[in-house]
């Protein structure tokens, strides 16, 4: 299998140089440059360059260039970006030629494309399936909770996605769990996406400048997680004018200050939320006491800057810092994750574009209490420093060759844990643990013809887990046996594999196509959580002698077409995916503080599969999507469920999305969203015994039965005040409602034997979010 | 450290002041289950020993436990067999008296309603116990015991307190530890913490020694029914596991026990 592939990449990579042989006929040279936003000088990222009379095209990329090769002559270039007004250049080409692009946004445009800002039938001929883009302007307008936009409660709308549990940032992805999502922050690795145990997510929209979630076609660059990716770049800062903006909301407030170091040069943007609801908790101090007393805040900090040193080089340094902070009586609790990246772009040829990223990522979280006794101190951190260097190389017009090696040095530190009593203390540690995950890749995206587009890459990754370390030895049945020690930097463990992807489309014509793609991923580092919504408390932990790395095998086909009158974009996609060596925990595992966790783990096999439709409307008065997924998780875990197949946590029949915005006016948008997703599968008590007069519930198979089924809607209205003219300052009210209806949805069953009649039983559900009214006031200048 | 934390889980789940809990009309997807339960214990004391059989029943149904009457049941040692006879509804008790020894594996043997049931058990050496006394503060009684821990590791322990007379044989109540801190020491601790009483009070208790598995049986039971559930660290159910053979509830255990009446300071 592996042979094969190898063979199929190298007589690609043979054909490719054969084409470039057969025309030197006529000479060739290369259009390269930047792709801007004429007003604020930000790159754009996906634009559109094409060459009608040769039908030749290309697009930017995550950076904003370009680069592409014709032969010499006289030409005429279009630029193109959705929402911007097309750019048409007539370039006499006798050598190769650097053409910088600022695009200006198109003025009261009819067709305004609010949701997306990709080209018109880029859905058709973009050889990308399994994947969802969203900008800035498109998570603001969905409605938001206690007023902050958020880009994660966007992503939870997307076809083959689904909230992980209710208010949560954890999301799950074509039936795999949270943790295999690669949340990326301007290349950095976020390990926790969540606030306030997850109403809120880390990303502040307003420094965000495009999201994109690849569900089931991830690049060969990326790799280390088996469902998806969540590429989130940051803004860069505007290199024109200063600007600021911000909004005040009922529970938090935030603001953004961009502007330009040097005019058209250098620019940085920064960008800050503050929440203040625990500001109104005194106001409870009548109904309940102990949340008169509690402090609960979150804050968080992005920063970038960027610098055109030249017109072949670019440096950008990116940082992001959050902070949870959490007391209630005499406990202090806070968590944060903390990201920075420094990249240099550096333009070796007009046909070689290079990026070096630098990487560093801290997940901590303490836990203490400094009153009464005992008093304890519980810290534990995971950090990654991490380095990339990629290529992207251009050598003719229907290739694009990228490459590149990625190495991550990763520290855990699950835990430490320190207790005080009266005159004596305990100090307890879990063992920390070093290892280094090390890839190398190479794809080539190919035009066949007109009507095919290729992508075939390799990817080939290496874990090893490094010392000094202590690793606990288990037999065949979980017991403990032994200890072993490892010398420091003593490369103990290492599993590698061959992560291939391919992907291919076949444009039929003008409106439609028909696109497939296979990969493979390996993820060598998970959570240790035996709740599918996630806490603060996770424990990241890697593979082991005693844990075997994770593989995922997805096969995707879909259909997508586009429709005239009124504009629409469907698609159909079905999707297979087979993972290997999941992880689950025994019955009443102990994952907390135990230094023997690795004992409680227990391994097999998933598989997930399902069919997603969407319909999408970009332009007009009413924009939105309607998604719908059918789909199916299960499992077979040694030593779970009597070792029979069992639905997993992360199973949703059916996943119901509409997401709507209706513009009245220039100054007057409704949006609305509902979702309607079909219970959580639960394992609940059918039968009753007693032993030693205990009442002890009998249950099912494991996620038997079914939570009822969970729907919601939101509203949300934004008013614009009048624009006058020459002002700069605009500002919108923002009203919003979370959960309209009020529905209840239940996160759990619980049962209680009642204290009067221990043979009663009392049901309850427990649900979480009631309706939530809120306004935010929102401005810039 | 468990207790320490759960009160950690507890204060962050204190988030709960957004959740909300309502009752309802709990529909059981099937219904009808029956299973037998057994409760068993022999000791290396008691001449009379109890195998209790019951029969599982609807989860919201409110009724006690259902007897199992008219079942055949014998434990063996190896080389002797002891036969059980049903003295009241679904308790069975030796016609012989016999005690356990340490270091034997008992062998449970039920014949019911055509099916065969099966459990085995080792007895292993409990405490040895020099002294214990109650303390009473406020309201409240605490037991201190000094007590010799053996050399052999690995080793359980249930305790049971014997309240003016009166066995308290609930699961969520009993005491139980492990020597995983305290292999081979001289102990000098207290057993349950502090418990409602009064100064009065009669206070005793019995220490068993357990198996691994009834242990972890006995701790999973009492700390997860009864406690209600959150979306950061609630655990999915599974039953507890027992070690009765054929699809039967319920555990047999041999333990070697002793039993104190503690001294009041």
């Amino acid at each position: 299998m592996k042979i094969k592939l190898l063979i199929i990449l190298i007589l690609l990579t043979g054909s490719l140089i054969a084409q470039e042989g057969s025309s030197v006929n006529k000479e060739k040279f290369t259009v390269s440059g930047y792709v801007k936003d004429a007003e604020n000088g930000e790159t754009l990222i996906g634009a559109n360059i094409y060459i009608s009379e040769l039908e030749v095209g290309a697009t930017t990329n995550i950076y904003g260039f370009y680069s592409l090769t014709v032969p010499s002559g006289k030409h005429k270039i279009s630029f193109s970006y959705i929402g911007y007004s097309e750019s048409v250049f007539e370039v006499d080409i006798e050598d190769d030629y650097t053409l910088e692009v600022e695009l200006s946004a198109a003025a009261n445009m009819i067709t305004e494309v609010v949701i997306s800002d990709k080209k018109l039938n880029d859905n058709i001929t973009s050889n990308e399936m399994g994947i969802f883009r969203l900008d800035n302007k498109a998570i603001n307008q969905i409605p938001v909770f206690m007023g902050e936009s958020d880009l994660i409660k966007a992503v939870q709308l997307m076809p083959g996605v689904s909230i992980a549990s209710e208010g949560s940032s954890s999301f799950i992805v074509r039936g795999g769990g949270a943790d295999q999502n690669l949340i990326l922050l301007d290349e950095a690795t976020v390990y926790n996406p969540s606030h306030l145990m997850g109403f809120f997510s880390v990303f502040n929209s307003d420094a965000v400048k495009d999201v994109k979630l690849y569900k089931g076609d991830i690049p060969a660059a990326n790799g280390g997680r088996l469902s998806s990716l969540l590429d989130v770049r940051m803004k860069d800062g505007n290199k024109k004018n200063f600007d600021a903006n911000g909004g005040v909301g009922l529970i938090s407030s935030r603001l953004t200050l961009e502007g330009p170091i040097v005019k058209d040069k250098a620019s940085f943007i920064i960008s800050g939320r503050r929440t203040y609801a625990d500001l109104f908790f005194p106001l409870f101090k009548k109904r309940d006491s102990l949340l008169s007393q509690t402090t609960l805040y979150f804050y968080d900090l992005n920063a970038k800057i960027n610098w055109d040193i030249s017109s072949k080089d670019r440096i950008f340094l990116s940082s992001y810092l959050g902070k949870d902070v959490f007391k209630i009586s005499g406990q202090d609790i806070s968590w944060g994750n903390n990201t920075e990246t420094f990249r240099w772009n550096h333009i070796y040829s007009p046909k070689l574009f290079s990026n070096l990223t630098l990487l560093f990522s801290d997940y901590s979280y303490q836990l203490a209490s400094n009153s009464g006794t005992p008093k304890y101190e519980w810290t534990s951190n995971l950090r990654d420093y991490g380095l990339r260097y990629d290529f992207t190389a251009y050598p003719d017009s229907k290739n694009t060759l990228r490459f590149g090696i990625t190495g991550t040095l990763h520290e855990f530190k699950p835990g430490n844990f320190n207790v005080t009593m009266e005159d004596t203390t305990f100090d307890f540690k879990l063992h920390d643990s070093k290892a280094l995950e090390y890839a190398g890749y190479v794809s080539n995206s190919q035009r066949i013809a007109g009507t095919l587009t290729l992508d075939y890459g390799l990817r080939y990754s290496f874990f090893s887990n490094v010392g000094a370390a202590t690793v606990n030895t288990f037999d065949s049945n979980y017991v403990f046996v032994d200890t072993v020690r490892y010398g420091k930097n003593e490369f103990y463990n290492t599993y590698s594999g061959f992560e291939p992807r391919f992907s291919m489309t076949w444009v039929l014509n003008e409106q439609s196509s028909v696109k497939a793609a296979y990969n493979r991923t390996m993820q060598y580092v998970q959570l240790a959580s035996n709740s599918s919504g996630g806490s603060p408390l996770d424990i990241w932990f890697p593979v082991s002698p005693n844990v075997k790395p994770q593989s995922g095998n997805q096969w995707n086909v879909g259909y997508f077409k586009n429709f005239e009158e009124p504009r629409l974009e469907t698609s159909v996609e079905l999707f297979y995916k087979q993972m290997k060596n999941q992880v689950d925990f025994k019955d009443y595992a102990n994952l907390l503080l135990n230094d023997k966790m690795e004992g409680e783990l227990r391994f097999g096999d998933a598989q997930a599969y399902g069919a997603e439709f969407l319909v999408r409307k970009n332009s007009g008065c009413l924009t939105g999507w309607i998604s719908y997924t059918l789909s199916r998780s299960e499992r077979k875990i040694d030593g779970i469920n009597n070792n029979q197949t069992y639905l997993s946590n992360f199973d949703r029949t059916h996943n119901l999305s509409v997401v709507a915005t209706y513009k009245f006016s220039d100054r007057l948008s409704v949006s609305a969203n509902w979702i309607y997703i079909s219970g959580v599968p639960v394992t609940l008590p059918i039968g009753r015994y007693y032993f030693g007069n205990t009442l002890i519930p009998v249950y099912s198979d494991r996620n038997e039965a079914r939570l009822p089924d969970y729907h919601r809607m939101d509203v949300s209205i934004t008013w614009k005040n009048k624009n006058r003219k020459n002002r700069r300052f605009n500002s919108e009210w923002n009203f919003s409602v979370y959960n309209v209806y009020n529905r209840k949805n239940p996160y759990s069953y619980y049962f209680e034997t009642e204290s009067s009649n221990p043979q009663v039983i009392k049901s309850y559900k427990m649900s979480m979010l009631p309706i939530v009214p809120s306004i935010t006031y929102n401005f810039n200048f | 450290m468990k207790k320490i934390i759960s009160i950690i889980i507890a204060a962050l789940v204190l988030f709960s002041v957004f959740s909300c809990k309502e009752e309802f009309d709990y529909n059981q997807m099937t219904s009808g289950l029956q299973r037998l339960v057994v409760e068993g214990y022999i000791t290396d004391v008691d001449s009379v020993h109890t195998i209790k059989l019951m029969r599982s029943s609807d989860y919201i149904e409110p009724q006690p436990a259902l007897p199992a009457n008219g079942a055949s049941v014998i434990i063996s040692d190896g080389s002797n067999i002891w036969s059980f006879a049903e003295i009241s509804a679904g308790i069975y008790q030796n016609t012989v008296p016999f005690y356990g020894e340490i270091g034997k594996t008992y062998e449970l043997n039920i014949s019911y309603e055509n099916e065969n049931y099966t459990a085995s058990s080792i007895i292993t050496e409990t405490l040895s116990i020099d002294e214990s006394y109650v303390y009473y503060e406020d309201g409240y009684n605490l037991i201190i015991i000094c007590a010799q821990e053996s050399e052999t590791p690995d080793q359980y322990y249930s305790v049971k307190l014997v309240l003016n007379e009166v066995m308290d044989d609930s699961v969520t109540n009993l005491g139980y530890f492990d020597d995983q801190l305290l292999n081979g020491m001289y102990m000098d601790m207290e057993v349950f913490g502090f418990f409602e009483g009064e100064e009065t009070d009669t206070v005793g208790m019995v220490v068993s020694s357990i198996s691994k598995e009834f242990y972890e049986y006995c701790v999973n039971i009492s700390e997860n029914i009864n406690v209600e559930p959150d979306p950061f660290f609630s655990t999915t159910p599974a039953n507890f596991k027992g070690n009765i053979s054929n699809g039967g509830l319920g555990f047999f255990q041999a333990s070697s026990v002793i039993s104190v009446s503690c001294e009041r300071l």
